[in-house]
């Protein structure tokens, strides 16, 4: 594959092409606009929107359709800043930590220049990622075309593990959450036999478990009863009294912090289990310990506010390449976007780089324009987005709920699987409270039937020798990667921070 | 032995009741051998790995109960099943915002349920107006101490937005009224 720059200039003017129609751009806008107000509103974030989107996108051409998911996702991460700055409530988990010296800021009467800091941290981080998405996603593809059935099943088998390793929490539980997701996508016909399995003669479960009807009970109901549940003080809103933009200080201060969250957030959105939200905190320590007068982190620290920012942007962005160069996602939401293309009969896997060229440049022009579209949506028109706020949670989750059933019907028009959503409400409430991670099940329930088509075929290739997993090369690299992070999470003093962070 | 039963533990048995489910109910399909694998081989070795990992954990949560303090009470629910909160990679004294750790309230939990599956129920026979009429007076229950006139005219603006947005916009094959005669 052909990667000079002769050639990332002709796509990326492919990709120009493509997404300056007036449909991809008007799909961008709505996506950006969702994201921002989903954002923004705290109960609901990305996972539950996209999950929501699915069935819409059934009507929509498949580039216009992850143009559109895509700007939900990068489009929260902008507008959960806002609210963190301006009210302390963090509209998401990755925005929890920009609460922190953003609300501070906002109450030295500093909101403005703390809003602009976090927009334009944020527009450098996607862009700075969408160009390592365009530079990196076919280098990459390139190597995975060398992929054989054994390295895929070795590949899948490192990025679980990276999933758990990531994750805080007990890794037997994560690791539980996985296999359980594995089983579940598997259920359903085989097939390779024909047989059913675990369907009990329901029709709906020939086709397997629905991954959406799971996803919006894990994510989007589950979400609704826990929120229901809790009561969180938030600070007074805070009025923009001030100036828009940020001193020629803060600029020297929040430059190098936002390079820095960038390429933390490039790394480890990549990583499976990666995301946003663990870039977010994992900038902010850094930056944290590197400061030279430390103590001022917590009371208004510029850099408090643009590297997280910076990273969790790059980290939501940088979750495509392993997406569109690999067909494997690294986290649940990427998760969705893959059944988003399966929905559109497209295969995701290192192919789609060479055979669908205005998907995948398509999607990273738009990538960068919605960059863009959001500063203008964040900056300007903050003032409504502080306004929608206000508006009593308790008009808002019956529809919701009501949008999570009529989505989830009219993909199969399937009241059972409406029924089964409820389900996994109940399943997800649950897990929660036994303090389980849902998102490794979605994972797993997406990831599990490519595992087990590979498995099998690796050892029809073999003929049932397990060491094939250990003659290939590239094979063999991958599990020794993924028994080196297990063994080093395993280490007792790495498990003694974790168990501390737990509690 | 009360003091053992906590969330880990809880979680542990719920794998391995799970996973014995699994092998209990799969024990017809046909395993096949590793070159010719059958629909049942890996499923099944899901569940086993399921079994095995709940008996760690349950093996850890009694391990752990057994080693705190008799007169420290390790409270079940903190502000960490806030959803708001996240603990990863801050130092130990950051602050985050305050939060009341929420009680164990089955409100929520029976309103939401309830408003799905009434949805799923009335659907067919009654037509999406009812539908969503019905659900979101159920979903309104999760708050408490609401009075009923409060909630009926955001269920039926939902109801007629959901009609508009869906059925008219979007042109969803959902009938907005009921079906008579079936």
């Amino acid at each position: 594959m052909d990667i000079g720059l002769a050639s990332l200039l002709a796509n990326l003017a492919t990709g120009f092409s493509v997404a300056m129609t007036p449909t991809n751009l008007g799909l961008c806008l709505v996506g950006c606009l969702l994201g921002t107000l989903v954002g923004v509103l705290p109960g609901i974030g990305p996972t539950a929107t996209v999950a929501m989107l699915m069935p819409i996108t059934f009507y929509l051409e498949p580039t216009g359709a992850l143009i559109m998911l895509a700007g939900v996702f990068y489009g929260s991460q902008y507008g959960g800043s806002t609210t963190a700055i301006l009210v302390n409530l963090p509209g998401e988990s990755s925005s929890v930590v920009t609460c922190l010296d953003g609300y501070a800021m906002a109450q030295r009467g500093r909101a403005g220049a703390a809003l602009a800091i976090a927009a334009l941290a944020s527009l450098f981080a996607g862009t700075v990622t969408t160009l390592a998405i365009a530079v990196g996603g076919p280098a990459i593809a390139g190597i995975a075309l060398l992929f054989q059935s054994p390295d895929y099943v070795a590949v899948m088998v490192l990025g679980l593990v990276a999933a758990i390793v990531l994750a805080h929490g007990s890794l037997a539980k994560a690791l539980a959450m996985i296999v359980l997701g594995v089983f579940l996508g598997l259920i359903g016909t085989d097939v390779t036999t024909g047989e059913q399995r675990y369907t009990f003669g329901v029709a709906d479960l020939f086709d397997g478990v629905g991954f959406v009807p799971v996803a919006m009970g894990l994510f989007g109901l589950a979400e609704i009863m826990l929120n229901l549940e809790s009561r969180a003080k938030e600070g007074g809103i805070t009025r923009l009294r001030d100036r828009l933009w940020p001193t020629r200080a803060d600029f020297r201060q929040a430059t190098p912090a936002t390079i820095r969250g960038t390429l933390l957030g490039i790394v480890l959105g990549i990583l499976p289990g990666g995301g946003s939200t663990i870039p977010s905190f994992a900038a902010y320590s850094l930056e944290k310990k590197l400061a030279r007068d430390p103590s001022r982190f917590g009371k208004g620290a510029v850099e408090g506010v643009a590297a997280p920012e910076a990273a969790n942007n790059a980290g939501a962005q940088a979750g495509f390449i392993p997406m569109l160069a690999l067909g494997i996602p690294p986290n649940a939401i990427m998760a969705l976007m893959v059944g988003a293309m399966m929905i559109h009969g497209i295969q995701p896997g290192p192919q789609i780089i060479a055979k669908q060229p205005e998907l995948f440049w398509g999607l990273v022009v738009s990538m960068w324009i919605g960059n863009f579209m959001l500063v203008i949506l964040n900056l300007p028109l903050i003032g409504i987005w502080v306004k929608l706020i206000e508006l009593p949670y308790r008009y808002l989750f019956p529809g919701i709920i009501v949008f999570c059933c009529i989505g989830v019907y009219s993909l199969r028009n399937s009241v059972t699987e409406v029924m089964f959503m409820a389900a996994f409400g109940v399943f997800g409430y649950v897990l929660r409270k036994l303090d389980c991670e849902p998102a490794p099940l979605l994972l797993g329930l997406i990831l599990g039937p490519l595992l087990e088509e590979n498995f099998r075929r690796s050892m029809s290739l073999s003929g049932g020798d397990f060491s094939i997993f250990f003659t290939r090369p590239i094979s063999a690299t991958l599990l020794i990667g993924a028994a080196l992070l297990l063994g080093f999470v395993l280490l007792p003093a790495v498990r003694r921070q974790r168990e501390m962070l737990r509690d | 032995m009360l003091r053992g039963l906590n969330r880990d533990s809880v979680a542990g048995a719920m794998f391995i009741a799970i996973g014995a489910g699994g092998l209990i109910t799969g024990r017809a399909l046909n395993v096949g051998t590793a070159d010719a694998m059958g629909e049942g081989y890996v499923p099944l070795a899901m569940c086993w790995l399921m079994i095995a990992l709940g008996a760690l954990i349950v093996f850890n949560a009694l391990r752990a109960a057994v080693r705190t303090d008799p007169t420290g009470s390790v409270p079940d629910v903190t502000a960490r099943d806030s959803p708001l909160v996240v603990a990863v990679g801050t130092d130990p004294e950051g602050s985050v915002p305050d939060v009341e750790p929420p009680a164990f309230n089955p409100r929520p939990l029976l309103a939401v349920t309830i408003a799905t599956l009434a949805f799923a129920l009335l659907l067919e026979p009654l037509g999406i107006i009812v539908a969503v009429f019905a659900s979101s007076l159920c979903a309104s229950k999760a708050m408490p101490a609401v009075p009923l006139s409060s909630v009926l005219l955001p269920a039926a603006l939902l109801s007629l937005a959901v009609l508009a947005l869906f059925v008219w916009g979007l042109g969803l094959p959902l009938h907005a009224l009921p079906r008579l005669g079936g």
